[in-house]
């Protein structure tokens, strides 16, 4: 029975047992389908919303409408159940509830029933204070016609039980706790378990987080962070596996608290570690860490700036009997003179490594691993004088290789008593502190090729191709390892050897190829500097630019000589005027005046660039006039003319 | 991408607001839920998404497309770099929209069973918590008013975990 009000937070988690959900065969589900909308699904019945909808269609459930009042705001945040009921007389279901103010309430009919027959399954409940329960039901009234067949109905949540979330609702809360879990995974534990204020819904979700992620930097100091730690393990809900830690702390992987965490961890059958941990001192990693027989994914790093290879792997095989992923990084391995080490000859399911930035004080450094697929063997400092690797499934191998001779590198002690096989992708990497390629590299980079003459898809950094290529006499007397390449990549080159490596690559890649006509050839030649593309981008504009002024200046131009023409055919005309008005004989002062301004303001609005032009044109008219007019009227006339006039002369020649 | 007739299937989703949407089936396949129904043959008319609107039906369309057409990352040796980055700014930029939409796309997601999706939805609503106060956090999280502690109730869950709160 639900009392209104008790429905707010009620979520609905249905998980029907995995196995009798999925995989059955599926005969007649559709007329199932049918019949089984025509009834109130769990939620409605339960929640009450069933006796308001179905009150104006037909009462199924006379119970229900008395029993449940709640008209409450219900939010179903689990709406699909799928269900196999008829396959299975019993079918279990669990239901989550969270822990909220329920104390009973009434399950009814999920049972498809028969024309006019009804079949019905009233169970009540009393809920303690438990939040999960598993309910056993027997379908008593099963059509026995049904019963024989076996039938999946998938009932989507339809529209009659589609309670859309009000606007303003908290949609998280209402999901179910491993979503919760989930986003509190990415934050750390210490906000995690501060999320016990922000509401009822939250108040106590952080016990029962699968995931732990705990760093000592949240916290002042290491002592706090070790408080912090104890509390919560001690307060976390005990009967809650736990799936992942995430440690990271400063100071010693001996420290009490590492060993707590991890033992506890480890209790609770916690399958993914990483811990990280930053200490210049000496350590020894303890011992009790190497052994689980849960864990899956380990990492283990001291990630202290500055490699000093101070913590020491202790030299036992390590007890990890379904680990698939193991990433070392900063470590140092040391080993009796003339002793093998084989950490992971337990490990018989490891199936990727990697070993970044360590240093191994060991004659023979065994990888015997039937699983183990990939290998990472990256920034070693120092190396066994045989690296042995037995790995029937190996696929990819990836490594980083320093061009020295006075240390031995890793493709000196790289070998398998029993091949590489079934290798498929090489990724090398070969790198240099300084110094130019020299010839005596070429028979080291050959033999280490020869190794892994089985790669099918082969990446290499452009410095193999300037170490090659330094001697191709060499290269012209040896045979390719490679016989069965597919794909070989070059990866990027710097700029300032750009040059050199594409004038290299092609014999080079002509060697390795030799023996692999199909192969397909990829390499990233470096990108032009950023200010030359720049540049490039600039002269482009700047020639765009220009070819448009061009074609304006042609425009202009035009427009010029248009325009030059036109006024000198003005003052023509106005000279003309002038010149008949002078040929008349008794020329009229007033007309010559209103003309001389008249010329003027045609002078004047025409552009600088043009007024030479037209102004030595004007006067040299004016020039021929004044001689031609001399000869008709006599001087002191023509003074007075030239009065008139000349204020338009002076502001021309100024 | 095969070019095959099977993979060529249609699967019609309606959401809530009656609107139908035309999938390929190796998009649908994206969904656990949806894949367990085809396995069982049980996704040949249209499937109803009840609790789906249309918005955010289409928003979880675009995602499985995406990832759907971009290259596994499986055994394949040649690996697409490439195609990795493409995926994660796509990712980076379908989780730029507001928390209302987010907390739809995630139920929904949740009740598809997409994985991928789910994590990326826990991953957003966690870096936009991040480091924040309670108060803030109710307010991002738009948490019901009616669901919040009293007073008394949470200075008792801070005296509590008091060693947590430094």
């Amino acid at each position: 029975m639900i009392s209104t009000g008790t429905c707010d937070y009620l979520i609905w988690h249905i998980h029907l047992l995995y196995n009798l959900i999925w995989r059955v065969t599926c005969f007649g589900w559709k007329r199932l389908f049918n019949m089984i909308n025509d009834l109130p699904t769990i939620f409605e019945v339960v929640s009450g919303i069933a006796k308001n909808s179905q009150k104006d269609k037909k009462s199924v459930s006379n119970h229900s409408s008395t029993k449940s009042k709640s008209n409450s705001k219900v939010c179903f945040g689990y709406p699909t159940f799928c269900f196999d009921l008829l396959r299975y007389p019993t079918f279990m279901f669990c239901l989550f509830i969270r822990p909220v103010r329920l104390h009973r309430f009434a399950l009814q009919t999920i049972v498809p029933k028969k024309k006019g027959a009804t079949s019905e399954l009233n169970l009540e409940m009393e809920l303690g204070a438990t939040s999960e329960l598993n309910l056993e039901m027997e379908l008593l009234h099963m059509p026995k016609e049904l019963s024989q067949e076996g039938v999946t109905m998938y009932v989507m949540h339809d529209n009659r039980t589609n309670i859309i979330a009000e606007e303003d609702e908290d949609r998280i809360s209402n999901l179910p706790d491993d979503i919760i879990h989930r986003i509190l995974s990415f934050i750390d534990m210490k906000y995690a378990v501060q999320t016990s204020t922000l509401c009822r819904r939250w108040r106590h979700i952080w016990t029962s987080m699968p995931y732990l992620k705990l760093n000592s930097r949240m916290f002042g100091g290491v002592a706090q962070f070790a408080k912090f730690a104890d509390h919560t393990l001690s307060k976390r809900n005990d009967e809650t596996e736990v799936s992942e830690v995430d440690l990271t702390f400063t100071g010693l992987t001996t420290q009490l608290f590492v060993k707590d965490i991890v033992s506890y961890a480890y209790l609770h059958n916690v399958r993914k570690l990483t811990i990280i941990c930053n200490s210049r001192k000496c350590q020894t990693v303890p011992e009790y860490l190497f052994i689980s027989h849960s864990l899956e994914h380990f990492t283990l790093n001291n990630e202290c700036r500055g490699q000093h290879y101070n913590t020491f792997i202790p030299a036992l095989a390590w007890d990890f009997p379904v680990l698939k992923t193991l990433y070392l990084s900063n470590i140092r391995l040391s080993g009796m003179q003339g002793r093998q080490l084989n950490l992971f000859s337990k490990c018989v399911n490891l199936k990727d490594i990697t070993l970044h930035q360590f240093c191994m004080y060991i004659d023979e450094f065994n990888v015997c691993c039937p699983q183990l697929s990939n290998l990472t063997i990256t920034d070693g400092d120092r190396f066994p004088k045989v690296f042995n690797v037995v790995a029937p499934k190996l696929k990819n191998l990836t490594a980083s290789v320093r061009a020295t001779f006075h240390l031995p590198s890793f493709f000196d002690c790289l070998q398998s008593t029993e091949g590489f096989d079934s290798l498929e992708t090489v990724n090398l990497f070969l790198s240099r502190n300084r110094g130019i390629p020299n010839k005596r590299e070429v028979p080291m980079l050959l033999s280490a090729f020869q190794k892994l003459s089985s790669a099918k898809f082969l990446i290499l950094n452009s410095e193999f191709i300037e170490a090659l290529g330094s001697d191709m006499n060499q290269l012209s007397h040896e045979p390719c390892p490679f016989n069965n390449l597919k794909c070989l990549k070059i990866g990027t080159a710097p700029l300032s050897r750009k040059d050199r490596i594409s004038q290299l690559a092609n014999p080079v890649k002509n060697y390795l190829l030799e023996n692999s006509p199909n192969a397909t050839f990829i390499m990233d030649l470096p990108q032009k500097r950023p200010w030359e593309q720049l540049y490039n981008v600039a002269k482009f504009k700047v020639a765009k630019l220009e070819e448009k002024i061009q074609a304006q200046d042609e425009v202009i131009t035009e427009h010029k000589s248009v325009h030059e023409k036109l006024l000198s055919y003005i003052i023509k005309c106005k000279m003309s005027e002038l010149r008949m008005q002078v040929e008349a004989g008794n020329p009229d002062y007033e007309i010559i005046r209103v003309m001389g301004s008249e010329i003027k303001s045609v002078m004047d609005s025409i552009p600088k660039n043009l007024r030479l032009n037209v102004e030595a044109q004007f006067f040299s008219q004016y020039e021929a006039l004044k001689c031609l007019l001399l000869t008709r009227i006599d001087a002191s006339r023509w003074a007075k003319i030239e009065t008139e006039l000349g204020s338009l002369r002076h502001s021309n020649v100024s | 991408m095969s070019t095959s007739s099977s993979s060529s299937k249609k699967i019609v989703l309606k959401s809530a607001d009656n609107e139908t949407f035309e999938i390929d089936e190796i998009v649908a396949l994206e969904s656990q839920a949806i894949k367990n129904m085809i396995e069982d043959e049980c996704a040949d008319n249209v499937i109803p998404l009840g609790n789906i609107d249309s918005k955010t039906l289409s928003k979880i369309i675009e995602y499985c497309k995406k990832h759907a057409e971009s290259p596994k990352k499986d055994d394949n040796a040649d690996i697409d770099e490439k195609a990795v980055e493409d995926l994660k700014s796509f990712d980076a930029e379908f989780a730029k929209v507001d928390m209302p939409l987010i907390q739809d796309i995630l139920m929904a997601a949740n009740f598809l069973n997409i994985d991928n999706l789910i994590g990326l939805m826990c991953r957003t609503i966690a870096d936009r918590i991040k480091g924040k106060t309670p108060e803030e956090i109710r307010k991002i999280l738009n948490i019901n008013k009616n669901d919040l502690l009293s007073p008394e109730q949470e200075a008792k869950a801070r005296e509590e975990n008091s060693w947590a709160f430094d």
